[in-house]
């Protein structure tokens, strides 16, 4: 830590930060840890081992509501990314009356209550007579990708010199290929950014998927919930380490992609 | 020359926003701009010069009127329908190509075929002297590259027109020279028309062939730069261009083909009545190196010597007017044995040739 940043002549920075993030982490380091414990109780340390990580990899209704949150997830993340693209080049193309209400109403879902939309999403399926599986999972899901991944594409299109396109149609570009050779390639890093983004806020789901998902359909942070009814075993541990790692690589990717030729 | 070639703007008007919020930024402008013509819209921002341009690129489509190149209407068609190119002020170079493919992209969307495509890339690059540079992408260059980049790549589909909107702006001093007579130099070559817009009166008169002075969604003044520079026809253009006195006066008397003007007190000032209204309230127009300074007695307007500034070729004198004429700048040139005639606080004439004088009507 160099004498360099001006932060340090407030008095206490230091501790109230380390306190912050043992706050912030220390639960999750916790778990981390106890995802490498041998013993059958979850809370009691004994050895190191990866066991429970070869328990999770073969039990096959874990492995069965994985594969359901990876199909969810991949689905629900390029149908909301390529509604997010079109909306986010709409927004940014015109000027027109109601323009701010649309984008408040886009980015709605972040602030309503997961729970509210969760009952109100399950209502609808069941008024419309929509039998509840993968299909009600992956309908929901989409809907609340939408502000994710369109938040990303808007910033970036922001971003972007108004002149561009206008040069392109300038120069004999029409419509489509000033799309396809100016400003998708400018966006792509805004697009990819935001469809990874979707597809963490997908696969970490739970409150609306516990509403919509029916037999047969369950992903794997409702399968942890019914596991954890049970009793906080190691394999909860393990599946939540491995959950927790996938979640960082995209967050991760979905950052630097972000950055790219800023 | 025929009747048809060229750009002609027919009595376009251009609102921006609606209710309350309703810009003019245009008001019924005409103009014709000839073929081969370097044409410069002059006026300070927000007078609807580059509304102008962008009308004529298709960016804006007109709320009335018409625009017509060699005779044809354009004013409905897409930008990538028009016979024109645009060199934008942030010269809007695609990020993500390099020089070369950037000068190929319009003759790509033209559907010309691979190898005339290179060729005509590897000729613009010699005319804009960037011989080397091709494979760099927009973020590796200087400014003064890129400019030449943008120009080229509007150069090399070789339109009828080419539209510059305050491409130098973004230059310093030093560089915004050398592309000053650039441009001038690509466009004598080419013998493309362009249509220039800036902000810089001095940029606008050392360049163009022809201008157009604009404010508030008007063309006051077309012209030759030293006919924009000597006969200003209104008191906005002649205070825009070049540093001028603009003195209040009446019409006193005619006097043969001259009119005497009355400035306030016994001050009166002799001017051509050509084109002269004759009676009420005017002003006059007189640049500071038309008058010259004599010592007090002459004919001419009294005063006394307020400020010097030396400034290498010239000297300016700042002279207050008698009877609270206002103030007047003489500036004169600094030939052997002409510095140090007058101190300040000295009584002065400042003497003006009848012919030197512009009359505007306000």
């Amino acid at each position: 830590m160099g004498g360099g940043n001006p932060l340090w002549r407030f008095v206490g920075v230091r501790p109230t930060a380390l306190f912050f993030f043992v706050y912030l982490y220390l639960p999750i380091i916790v778990l981390l840890v106890l995802s490498f414990n041998e013993n059958r109780t979850a809370t009691i340390w004994t050895t190191f081992s990866t066991q429970w990580y070869a328990v999770v990899l073969d039990n096959d209704n874990i492995m069965r509501a994985a594969r359901n949150s990876v199909i969810v997830a991949t689905s629900a993340t390029i149908i909301a990314t390529i509604l997010a693209t079109l909306a986010a080049l709409g927004m940014a193309r015109a000027r027109f009356r109601g323009q701010d209400a649309i984008s408040a109403t886009i980015a709605m879902p972040l602030v309503v209550p997961e729970i509210v939309t969760a009952v109100a999403t399950l209502l609808f399926f069941v008024l419309i007579g929509l039998k509840l599986g993968l299909l009600t999972v992956f309908l929901a899901h989409t809907v609340f990708c939408i502000p994710f991944a369109y938040l990303p594409i808007r910033a970036r299109l922001e971003g972007m010199d108004p002149a561009l396109p206008e040069a392109a149609a300038d120069l004999y570009a029409n419509e489509w290929q000033a799309f396809r050779r100016v400003i998708l390639p400018l966006l792509w890093p805004g697009v990819a950014s935001g469809a990874m983004l979707a597809f963490i806020i997908s696969l970490d789901d739970f409150v609306i998927t516990y509403f919509v998902a029916g037999a047969g359909a369950t992903t794997l942070p409702v399968y942890i919930f019914g596991m954890i009814r049970i009793g906080i075993t190691p394999e909860v541990n393990a599946i939540s380490a491995l959950m927790l790692l996938v979640s960082i690589l995209f967050v991760s990717l979905s950052y630097l992609v972000g950055r790219l030729r800023r | 020359m025929s009747e048809s070639s060229g750009i002609a703007v027919r009595g376009i008007s251009k609102t921006f926003g609606s209710g309350a919020d309703r810009v003019q930024a245009l008001d019924n402008v005409s103009l014709d701009i000839r073929e081969n013509e370097f044409f410069t819209l002059l006026g300070p921002s927000g007078c609807g010069k580059t509304t102008l341009l962008r009308l004529i690129a298709g960016f804006e489509q007109p709320s009335a009127g018409d625009i017509l190149l060699d005779g044809v209407s354009i004013a409905h068609l897409p930008p990538f329908q028009r016979p024109v190119n645009t060199v934008f002020q942030s010269y809007a170079l695609f990020p993500h190509m390099t020089v070369a493919q950037n000068i190929a992209f319009g003759l790509e969307m033209q559907g010309m075929a691979r190898r005339q495509v290179d060729e005509r890339v590897a000729e613009m690059m010699t005319l804009v002297q960037l011989g080397g540079l091709e494979a760099r992408r927009p973020a590796q260059l200087s400014g003064g590259q890129q400019q030449r980049v943008a120009l080229a790549r509007a150069l090399a589909n070789h339109p009828k027109v080419l539209l510059l909107d305050e491409p130098l702006s973004a230059l310093d001093l030093k560089l915004r020279k050398e592309m000053q007579i650039e441009l001038k130099r690509l466009q004598l070559e080419s013998g493309i028309t362009f249509v220039f817009v800036t902000h810089d009166q001095e940029e606008a008169l050392t360049m163009s062939d022809r201008l157009a002075v604009m404010s508030d969604g008007h063309i006051l003044q077309i012209g030759a730069p030293a006919e924009i520079y000597e006969h200003p026809r209104h008191r906005f253009v002649a205070d825009f261009i070049g540093e001028i006195n603009l003195l209040d006066a009446t019409a006193a008397e005619p006097n043969g083909n001259r009119v005497r003007y009355r400035l306030g007190g016994s001050q009166t000032l002799l001017a051509e009545a050509a084109d002269a209204p004759p009676a009420g309230r005017v002003s006059l127009a007189i640049r500071p190196e038309r008058a010259s300074l004599e010592p007090a007695g002459e004919e001419g307007l009294a005063g006394a010597v307020e400020s010097i500034v030396y400034i290498g070729a010239d000297t300016v004198y700042r002279v207050a007017l008698a009877d609270g004429a206002g103030n007047f700048i003489v500036r004169v040139q600094n030939r052997a044995g002409a510095r140090g005639a007058f101190a300040i606080g000295d009584a002065v004439a400042v003497v003006v040739p009848p012919e030197a004088i512009q009359v505007l009507s306000d």
